[in-house]
C-alpha cells in the first residue's frame, strides 16, 4: 500500500514538476512570475473540451492542438502585454498579469459558463496489477510523458544553439544582448515553451480534478508550494520541489487525513518561504544599487 | 466655468465632500445609502493596502484575508458574546492587528516577489481554515450577523452609515498625517529603495511591521463595519479575487495617495453594482482597467490633477 501511495504521488509529483517548469522558465528569463498561468491554462483546457466534445476530434488531435493552443495563447499574451510594459519595473509587470488573469478567468466563464465539465485520460482504461500494486495506465502514461517533456527541455537548453543562447539569457541578460542574443526572441520563446508544458500538465491533471472555473488554479497553488520548495530559479528545484511535494502530500492525505492534504501544502509552502525563500535549490539573488 | 472658479471649488473640495456625504442619506433611497456605505467599507481596504503597498512597498496579495479577519472576528464575537457594535471595532482591529504583528515578522524579511507569494497563500490559507474550522466558523454556510440597532433619530442603515464614514474619515486623517511624519518618510523611503533608506537608519523590521500592524488594524476595522452591514460573512466572500480587486482599487486610484483609495473604492465598488445584469463583465472590465491604468497610467487617477500642474 505505501508503495502504492508513493507511486500515486509520483503521478501527481510529475506534473507538478511541468507545471513547476513551466514558472521557472519564464521566471528565469524574465524574472516575473506568470501569475495568470492557471487561467491560461483553464482557457486551453476549455478549448481541449470544446475540440472534443462539439468538434468531435479524436484524442490524439485534440491533444496536439490543445498544446499548440496553450504555447500560442502564451506567446501573444507575451507579445501584446509584456512585451509593451518592458522598461516598467518587474511588480508592474506582475500586477498587469493579474489582470490578464481576470479577464481570461470572466472571459471563460463567460463563453462556457459555470457548470463543471470532465475531460477524458488519456489511455484511461488500461489497468494492470502487480501483485499488490495497481497501476493505472494513465497514471502511468502521464509520468512517462512528463519525464519526456521534461528531458526533451533539458536537451533542447542543454545540447541545442538556441538553448544556449538561452541558458546566457537566464545568466545575465544585458550581456547577453550585447553578445548578439536576441533576448525579445528567447522571452517570447520561453512564454511559448511554458504553454506548451503547461498544455500538457492540464491536459493530464484535468481528467482527475475536472474543469471549471476554479479547478485549475487549485492545483496551480500546489505548483506554486512546488517551486517555492524547490526554488524559483532552478529547474532541478522545480522537478524535485514538485516530486517532493506530490509523494509527501499524497503520503499525508493517505495516512493522516484527506482533509489536511491542502493545509500541509499551505504549511510547507510557509514555512520555506520564513525559513528560506529561495527554497531547496534556487541561488539568492545579490542585488546591486 | 472658468479656471478660476474651479480652483476656488477644489480649494473647498473637503468640506463640500463632508457635507455632501452628511446629507446624503437623508435625501437619496435607502439602496444608495446602502452602496455608499459599502464604498466606505472598500475604502477602509484600499487604505489598508495602500499603506501596506502603496506607501511602504510591501505588496500584499493577501488583504481580502486579513478583512476575512476581522469580518469573521466581529461574526464570531458578537454572535456568541453579544458583544455590542462600538466595543467590536477596537477589538476585531486589535485582534487582526495582532495577526497582521505576526504575519508582518516574517514578511519583514522577505523581498518584493517572495512577500507577494507569502501574502498570497495567506490570502488561501484564511478562507480554507475558515471552511475548515467549523465549530467556530461557521464552514461552508458561514455566519449571520445581527443587525445593530442604534438608539437616535435616524434609521438604522442611515446610522451604520454614518458610523462608517466617521471612522473612514478618522483613518483618512491620521492616514494622512502618517505620511507626512517620520513614520510616514521612513515608510516611503523603504519604498523607495530598501537598502538606502537602511543605510540611512532606517530600522527596517520595525517599520515593515508596523506598516503591517497599521495596514491590518484599518482593514480589520473595515471588516468588522462590513459584517454588520452585510450581515453575514462567508469563506467564498473572501476569496482570492477580493484581494486582486482591491489591487486594482489602488493601482487604478492611485498607488501611496490618500485620494487613490478612495477613488479606488469607488470603482470597485460601483463597477459590479453598475454592470450587476452581467454576470463576468466586471471581471473583465476592472482586469482591462488594471492593465491600461499600469500601462498608461501608473500613478494611478489620482494623479490626473497633477498633470494639469504641468501644463501651466
Amino acid at each position: 500500500m505505501l508503495l502504492q501511495n508513493i507511486f500515486i504521488g509520483i503521478y501527481v509529483g510529475s506534473l507538478y514538476a511541468l507545471g513547476g517548469l513551466c514558472f521557472v522558465i519564464i521566471f528565469k528569463t524574465s524574472e516575473i512570475i506568470n501569475f495568470a498561468q492557471a487561467d491560461m491554462t483553464m482557457l486551453s483546457m476549455f478549448v481541449a473540451f470544446f475540440l472534443l466534445e462539439s468538434l468531435n476530434l479524436p484524442y490524439y488531435a485534440v491533444f496536439f492542438f490543445t498544446i499548440v493552443f496553450a504555447g500560442l495563447l502564451a506567446g501573444f499574451i507575451q507579445n501584446t502585454l509584456v512585451r509593451s510594459m518592458a522598461g516598467k519595473p518587474h511588480l508592474s509587470i506582475i500586477i498587469a498579469i493579474f489582470g490578464v488573469a481576470l479577464i481570461i478567468n470572466s472571459l471563460t466563464g463567460w463563453i462556457w459558463g459555470p457548470s463543471t465539465r470532465a475531460l477524458p485520460a488519456p489511455y484511461a482504461t488500461a489497468i494492470t496489477k502487480v501483485g499488490n500494486f495497481t497501476v493505472y495506465g494513465s497514471d502511468l502514461l502521464a509520468i512517462i510523458v512528463a519525464f519526456f517533456f521534461m528531458t526533451a527541455l533539458y536537451l533542447f537548453l542543454e545540447k541545442t544553439r538556441f538553448g544556449m543562447a538561452m541558458r546566457a539569457t537566464f545568466q545575465n541578460r544585458d550581456a547577453a544582448r550585447i553578445m548578439g542574443v536576441p533576448t525579445h526572441i528567447i522571452d517570447a520563446v520561453s512564454w511559448i515553451i511554458s504553454g506548451i508544458l503547461m498544455g500538457v500538465a492540464g491536459l493530464f491533471i484535468t481528467p482527475l480534478v475536472y474543469l471549471d472555473l476554479t479547478s485549475i488554479s487549485e492545483f496551480m497553488i500546489k505548483v506554486f508550494a512546488a517551486i517555492i520548495l524547490g526554488g524559483m530559479n532552478s529547474f532541478i528545484g522545480a522537478v524535485l520541489g514538485g516530486l517532493i511535494l506530490g509523494v509527501s502530500s499524497n503520503l499525508v492525505a493517505f495516512y493522516i487525513s484527506t482533509e489536511l492534504k491542502s493545509t500541509f501544502i499551505f504549511f510547507i509552502m510557509i514555512t520555506v518561504l520564513f525559513i528560506r525563500p529561495t527554497g531547496l535549490f534556487g541561488k539568492k539573488e545579490i542585488k546591486k544599487i | 466655468m472658468s479656471y478660476t472658479m474651479i480652483e476656488k471649488f477644489l480649494k473647498f473640495r473637503v468640506p463640500l465632500f463632508l457635507s455632501f456625504l452628511f446629507i446624503f442619506p437623508l435625501i437619496f433611497p435607502s439602496y444608495y445609502t446602502y452602496v455608499f456605505s459599502l464604498i466606505g467599507i472598500y475604502c477602509f481596504q484600499t487604505l489598508s493596502l495602500n499603506i501596506l503597498a502603496g506607501i511602504t512597498g510591501q505588496l500584499s496579495l493577501g488583504h481580502a484575508a486579513i478583512m476575512a479577519i476581522g469580518a469573521y472576528t466581529t461574526a464570531i464575537l458578537s454572535n456568541k458574546f453579544g458583544i455590542p457594535l462600538l466595543l467590536l471595532i477596537p477589538i476585531s482591529g486589535l485582534f487582526t492587528a495582532i495577526i497582521g504583528f505576526f504575519i508582518g515578522l516574517p514578511c519583514s524579511r522577505m523581498g518584493g516577489i517572495y512577500l507577494a507569494i507569502a501574502t498570497m497563500a495567506f490570502g488561501f490559507a484564511v478562507p480554507e481554515i475558515c471552511l475548515k474550522w467549523d465549530s467556530v466558523t461557521g464552514g461552508y454556510s458561514g455566519l449571520r450577523i445581527k443587525q445593530p440597532h442604534f438608539f437616535g433619530f435616524v434609521e438604522d442603515y442611515i446610522a451604520l452609515y454614518y458610523l462608517i464614514f466617521l471612522f473612514l474619515i478618522l483613518f483618512l486623517w491620521i492616514s494622512h498625517n502618517l505620511i507626512a511624519s517620520k513614520t510616514g518618510r521612513a515608510f516611503i523611503s523603504i519604498r523607495d529603495n530598501e537598502v538606502v533608506a537602511e543605510s540611512m537608519g532606517v530600522n527596517l523590521p520595525f517599520y515593515k511591521v508596523l506598516g503591517f500592524v497599521i495596514s491590518t488594524f484599518i482593514a480589520g476595522v473595515g471588516g468588522c463595519l462590513y459584517s454588520f452591514l452585510v450581515g453575514f460573512v462567508s469563506p467564498y466572500d473572501f476569496n482570492f479575487w477580493l484581494s486582486i480587486y482591491f489591487l486594482i482599487g489602488i493601482v487604478v486610484g492611485g498607488m501611496g495617495s490618500i485620494s487613490g483609495s478612495i477613488i479606488g473604492a469607488i470603482f470597485i465598488t460601483l463597477v459590479p453594482q453598475l454592470t450587476s445584469g452581467y454576470k463576468h463583465l466586471p471581471q473583465m472590465i476592472l482586469g482591462a482597467l488594471l492593465i491600461v491604468s499600469l500601462i498608461f497610467l501608473p500613478k494611478g487617477l489620482a494623479a490626473i490633477p497633477s498633470l494639469f500642474n504641468k501644463k501651466r
